[in-house]
């Protein structure tokens, strides 16, 4: 598949990534701003994959910690986020039993699939449409922000739910676990440069 | 020049990106935190013990906490039921407090109890039951055990609290039981742990807790017996009425307390055994010490005496019957109860100090033995309970004592005779002293002088004789006063007399005129009356009437409004 159009680099243009400024490659500073000017996200791929690694690391205790100790009537009760599903799944609260499962176990994963697949696809591991790879690539930037709900909920109920010995609720360590996880996999997200597929694109079609 | 420098820019400046990429520090942080977590969660849930109960009522995996002393050292990890139907539950307890599991360690599940007086656990009605763990106190080297038997309910007093541990046997232990209180003076001094019936001895045994403070107050001189519930006593002192404090009424109560003459006790040491008495004075009569023995041959019923009865010497207790029975002696007689006395050396040596007795020579009571006679007495005329008084006659005789079957007989003396004997006695002298000669002459010259006065009398009598013939003459005059003509006709006159007046009262009757006059007067009366009547009411119901009229309307009295 032969590029229709060329690149920035290409045309010898390169942007900031501070005030997105486009200037010559020749130079090393950015004229407006004074930030060191790269054609690519420095160590784009490496850093990607770092903060993926650990962020999956994170992820671990995030799932086998407590995420939430309730101590209700002087019992104390320590619910990890599995626990949690399996909790309100019995319940039969399908729905709510859906949410948490969806947003605190499915798309974290879901999410370091993701970065797997654009990483092996920048690298050229994989062949994946470039656009479909725009895609998945945009998605798991959307998704970031919002996967910080179990943390919220967490620091919603600590704050609200303190009565003492009939009922209080405290953070698990699970909690601190699973925010590390989010901000790792954002900024694995966020060092990836995605034109990184299309140079790959273009350096298969050259050959 | 553009093209060239175009294609010049198409390669801009590669750098190596070989080396140390400082963004590696983030993952390989991410997993020694990961690491430290997994370490101390592995470190935290320490060691896995097993605990054996009936049943795991109340009891859930992952929820049910082990506590010590209401501080949370571990929790429920596992709960099996085993092949002997019992259930295998395993705990995990925190590595820090892993030195409390050891031998001697007990455990019981802690849940809401009522229990005679007492109610605990109130709060696992809400908070959900736990598993208490009584480290033990632990003397020398600590053993490690890692497999215990549980407890079904929990101790009294923790193995832990220090204090006396006694074993109590008794054979009829009422409503003493687990938790019963133990009283010293009314007070509080320890309680009972444990009840375990013996099958094959037939008795019962309490382990009982006595506290630390209180250890000295039991030596083994102490009496220990119990007090169950309302006791009316008909002993030989009488009625005696005890009523116990509501919470010995129903869990019953053991009293301790040092024997009357108390000696000091060598102190008693844990796991001791010791006899419950039924009562208090089952308990004072435990301290018996036999002592010498008598017997008494009675002829009389022996009624309102017991096995166990008092024998006084001078209403000092010393002693108690001891048998009754016609097997005590050979070739018994019908006529002589043989009745067992022994006397309680103890009480002897106590009651009769070394200044009064030559001890080398024996008891005091043995010493005058020979001068003693034994009488059976009422003690309680209410319930007719009987003792054996001893008494000491130093101006008796005695052959020399008697013995049968080995038992030195006392002679008995029977008391209601005994005391008529000796009132007789006493009468007697008496009159002795009343100088009865001279009564005697008295009497003789008393009598003569009646057989004086009868002489008089005598000659009285024939005077009378006179007297009689005269009554007949009067008699005989009379009779000619009857037999006269005039005194025959007065029949008739008296009938002529009644006919006239009949005559007289005709007008009477009531077609006469004075009966028609009279009635009407009575009509009149009768009228006057009822109008009185009238009178009498209204001036009854209102006083007021006579000064103001019947009108009511001119009452001064004001009116109410309507």
């Amino acid at each position: 598949m032969k590029p229709r159009h060329r690149s920035a680099l290409e045309a010898g243009l390169v942007s900031c990534h501070t005030c997105l400024l486009v200037s010559s490659n020749q130079l090393h500073e950015c004229p407006r701003c004074g930030s060191a000017l790269h054609v690519r996200k420095e160590r784009s791929i490496e850093t990607t994959i770092a903060y993926g690694v650990a962020g999956i690391l994170a992820f671990i205790p995030a799932n086998l910690l407590p995420i939430m100790v309730v101590t209700q009537m002087g019992v104390t009760e320590k619910t990890t986020i599995l626990g949690g599903v399996a909790t309100f799944w019995a319940m039969q609260a399908y729905p709510v039993a859906a949410v948490i499962f969806i947003a605190s176990v499915m798309i974290p994963g879901l999410k370091f699939l993701a970065i797997g697949i654009l990483v092996a696809t920048a690298k050229g591991k994989i062949r994946v449409n470039p656009r479909r790879a725009n895609t998945i690539y945009w998605l798991t930037e959307l998704v970031g922000r919002w996967s910080m709900v179990d943390v919220f909920v967490v620091a919603v109920l600590v704050g609200l739910i303190q009565m003492g010995n009939l009922m209080t609720i405290d953070p698990g360590g699970a909690a601190i676990a699973f925010g590390l996880m989010v901000i790792l996999t954002m900024m694995s997200a966020h060092s990836f440069d995605q034109r990184l597929i299309w140079d790959r694109i273009r350096a298969q079609s050259a050959l | 020049m553009s093209e060239e420098a175009s294609e010049e820019n198409i390669h801009p400046e590669v750098k190596s990106s070989r080396g140390f990429n400082p963004v590696w520090i983030v993952p390989l942080v991410a997993l020694l935190l990961g690491l430290w977590l997994v370490k101390r969660s592995h470190d935290e849930k320490g060691e896995l013990i097993k605990v054996r109960f009936e049943n795991a009522a109340d009891l859930d995996v992952g929820k049910t906490e082990v506590k010590c002393r209401n501080v949370t050292i571990g929790e429920v990890e596992d709960i099996l039921l085993t092949d002997g139907l019992e259930v295998d539950v395993t705990l995990r307890i925190k590595p820090d407090h892993l030195h409390l599991v050891r031998e001697g360690s007990q455990f019981w599940v802690v849940r809401a109890r009522v229990q005679g007086s007492s109610v605990s656990g109130l709060g696992t009605l809400i908070s959900g039951a736990y598993i208490e763990l009584d480290p033990g106190l632990v003397e020398g080297e600590v053993k490690r055990q890692r497999s215990f038997l549980g407890l079904e309910a929990p101790p009294l007093t923790p193995a832990s609290v220090p204090g006396l541990r006694l074993v109590l046997e008794s054979t009829q232990p009422g409503s003493v039981d687990i938790g019963s209180g133990i009283y010293y003076h009314d007070t509080v001094i320890g309680k009972v742990e444990s009840r375990e019936f013996l099958p094959e001895e037939k008795v019962v045994r309490f382990g009982v807790f006595i506290g630390e403070r209180y250890r000295d107050l039991v030596s083994d001189q102490t009496l220990f017996w119990k007090t169950s519930g309302v006791k009316l006593d008909v002993g030989a002192d009488g009625f005696n009425l005890e009523l116990p404090s509501l919470d010995s009424l129903v869990s019953g109560r053991i009293s301790v307390d040092e024997p009357v003459e108390a000696v000091d006790g060598a102190p008693l040491m844990d796991g001791d055994l010791v006899t419950l008495y039924d009562t208090e004075e089952l308990a004072a009569t435990s301290r018996f010490r036999g002592g010498t023995e008598f017997l008494l041959l009675i002829d009389k019923s022996l009624k309102g005496l017991k096995r166990g009865a008092a024998v006084e010497f001078r209403g000092l207790r010393i002693g108690r019957v001891s048998d009754i029975s016609y097997a005590l002696v050979d070739n018994p007689k019908i006529n002589e109860m043989p009745v067992l006395i022994q006397l309680d050396t103890r009480l002897l040596e106590r009651h009769f100090p070394e200044s009064l007795v030559d001890m080398e020579a024996g008891s005091f009571i043995e010493q005058i033995s020979s001068k003693l006679q034994a009488t059976i007495s009422s003690s309680n005329f209410i319930t007719g309970q009987m003792i054996v008084e001893l008494n000491y006659y130093p101006d008796y005789f005695s052959d020399g004592p008697v013995v049968r079957n080995g038992y030195t007989v006392l002679p008995v003396v029977e008391s209601g005779f005994s005391r008529l004997e000796e009132g007789i006695a006493n009468l007697l002298e008496k009159i002795n002293e009343l100088g009865l000669e001279d009564l005697i002459a008295n009497l003789a010259k008393t009598a003569d002088q009646t057989t004086e006065a009868l002489a008089g009398i005598e000659a009285a009598v024939l005077d009378e004789e006179g007297v009689v013939i005269e009554a007949r003459d009067a008699l005989a005059s009379l009779n000619v006063i009857l037999q006269d003509e005039g005194t025959r006709a007065l029949p008739a006159d008296f009938r002529q007399t009644l006919a006239r007046l009949n005559d007289t009262l005709e007008p009477l009757s009531e077609d006469g005129v004075i009966y028609g006059d009279l009635r009407r007067t009575l009509d009149e009366l009768r009228g006057t009356a009822r109008s009185i009547e009238r009178l009498t009411g209204e001036i009854t119901d209102k006083p007021n009437s006579l000064l103001f009229g019947k009108d009511g309307n001119t009452s001064k009295i004001p009116r109410g409004r309507r």
